[in-house]
């Protein structure tokens, strides 16, 4: 149990605090809304996972530009950090939003800009997790993978633009329209809770990828790789 | 030597190849007219329908067949250590990509001129009267598909499993050049009633600046070593 | 209501699963490295 408490550390505690308070004030104390109903608590969830994919994107936009100018390991490391759990989010996005579109909409999915795009994205990001895995060398890895970062970031508008002309019929974003307070708050809660998680998740998720880059400069891949470049 | 000349030089060695032994050519377009074949059959013979979604069946066979020269592009290198020769003229990386850029796209212009008419009297769609315009748009879409194509075959070239690879790639970024290629080619084809593919076209032209710039921005940085 | 009890619990369940995922790698990377997974895991050297 000891190995288990300083594995989370207080940073993961915090944000285990702060998610179970967000999903508590969210189920059970916020009162329902009144277009919409209980379905719309499910928006207090979506919304969070839908900006820290976002941010995680944002994220592997920049230290793969970083990484490309500076060259050093670390923006490698926070970049697959993020590309990882920025893939985990939207896929929870999607999921989230398939779950209110059903009983919104009447249907799982539709063709709507932002739920393409949100697709397209986590297809781009999983590609950029899969040329990692099958590169073999650390150094030509992180510069693919940098270069995979950037070119995907710079397509989320292009596709985004793309699919809102290509349905000319779409439905405007939800409008937002003043929120009440009380579901403000829950929402700020929320999205602070997530915001923490994920803070702590990217700071695990690097500290993995150091130890796997020690690992593999010391382990066999390292011996075929010498081998390889000296034929 | 400027880079237009040596990736010039580049071409007509390929070209010059591909004309020899036409590996390339007669596979993409056997395969082409097989994939308008597959997609007419598996949609049934009803011509309305088959007409109205022959935008799309066209950009499909496009894209498929382009996708199969792409993983080749810069096979012919690797065989015998033709690519690290390639990186050490000197002078900029740029102009292998452009090379193989404008051989990619006049690949695949070949095979469409003669897949747009098959598909003209396969679906039975008139595109006489239209030939330029589509032509604008089979050109802009070519050239979209092939900048982001060449750009990622080059990155996947050390790649273990590339064939999967490179469509995983590929056709996320895609989807921008496929959607305006299709709507201008559907709506050119349904007689462009209401004027709209011009702002398709537009639009093409300005996702295949931005890739233009994004690709050759980055392109040395995926051939160093 | 079911929709959004399904929401919660897959968000729960998809954010431990993955924490946990990298708890395990980190532990197991440790391991292999020849430390004591127990003080090691907390620190970022």
């Amino acid at each position: 149990m000891k190995s288990l408490k300083n594995g989370i550390g207080w940073l993961g505690w915090m944000s285990l605090t702060l998610v179970a308070a967000g999903t508590v004030t969210a189920l059970w104390i916020v009162p329902p809304d009144g277009v919409m109903g209980d379905v719309q608590r499910l928006m207090y969830v979506h919304v969070p996972t839908a900006w820290l994919a976002m941010l995680a994107f944002f994220i592997v936009f920049l230290m793969s530009v970083l990484y490309l100018v500076q060259r050093k390991p670390r923006w490698d490391h926070v970049a697959v950090s993020a590309a990882e759990i920025g893939v985990v989010f939207t896929a929870l996005t999607l999921a989230l939003g398939s779950l209110w579109g059903r009983p919104t909409w009447g249907v799982w999915w539709t063709w709507d800009p932002r739920l393409t795009t949100t697709a397209i994205m986590l297809a781009m990001y999983v590609g950029y997790l899969a040329v990692r895995g099958f590169a073999e060398e650390p150094e030509r890895r992180a510069r693919w993978a940098a270069v995979v970062g950037i070119v995907g970031f710079v397509n989320v508008p292009i596709v985004y633009l793309s699919v809102v002309w290509w349905r000319t019929l779409h439905q405007p974003p939800s409008s937002p329209r003043s929120m009440a307070p009380e579901f403000m708050w829950t929402l700020l809660v929320n999205l602070l809770g997530f915001t923490v998680l994920f803070a702590y998740l990217m700071h695990r998720r690097v500290h993995l990828s150091q130890l796997e880059e020690q690992l593999e400069r010391r382990g066999p891949g390292h011996i075929a790789h010498t081998a390889a470049g000296a034929l | 030597m400027s880079l237009a000349v040596r990736a010039w030089a580049l071409v007509q060695k390929d070209l010059l190849i591909e004309s020899r032994t036409k590996q390339s050519f007669n596979a993409m377009v056997f395969f082409a007219g097989l994939v308008l074949f597959i997609f007419s059959f598996a949609i049934g013979p009803d011509t309305d329908l088959l007409r109205r979604i022959a935008g799309g069946l066209l950009w499909i066979g496009i894209t498929f067949t382009g996708m199969l020269s792409l993983s080749r592009t810069y096979q012919s290198e690797e065989a015998a250590g033709g690519l690290e020769a390639l990186r050490q003229y000197p002078g900029d990386l740029r102009a292998i990509y452009l090379g193989k850029l404008a051989t990619n796209i006049i690949l695949l212009l070949l095979v469409e001129v003669i897949l747009f008419p098959a598909a003209s009297i396969l679906f039975q769609i008139e595109m006489w009267a239209n030939a330029v315009d589509l032509a604008l748009v089979a050109l802009l879409g070519t050239l979209g598909f092939s900048l982001i194509g060449t750009f990622y075959a080059a990155l996947t070239v050390h790649i273990r499993a590339r064939e999967v690879m490179l469509p995983l790639l590929v056709f996320p970024v895609l989807v921008p050049i496929i959607l305006g290629a299709v709507k201008a080619t559907t709506l050119i084809l349904a007689g462009d009633v209401l004027g709209e593919a011009g702002v398709w076209i537009r639009l093409l032209l300005g996702f295949d600046i931005i890739f233009f710039v994004v690709c050759v921005w980055l392109f040395p940085i995926v051939l160093e070593e | 209501m079911g929709f959004v009890a399904a929401g919660y619990l897959l968000t729960w369940a998809v954010l431990i699963g993955y924490g946990w995922r990298i708890m395990k790698r980190i532990r197991d990377a440790t391991r292999a490295l020849g430390g004591d997974p127990g003080t090691l895991a907390g620190e970022d050297k």
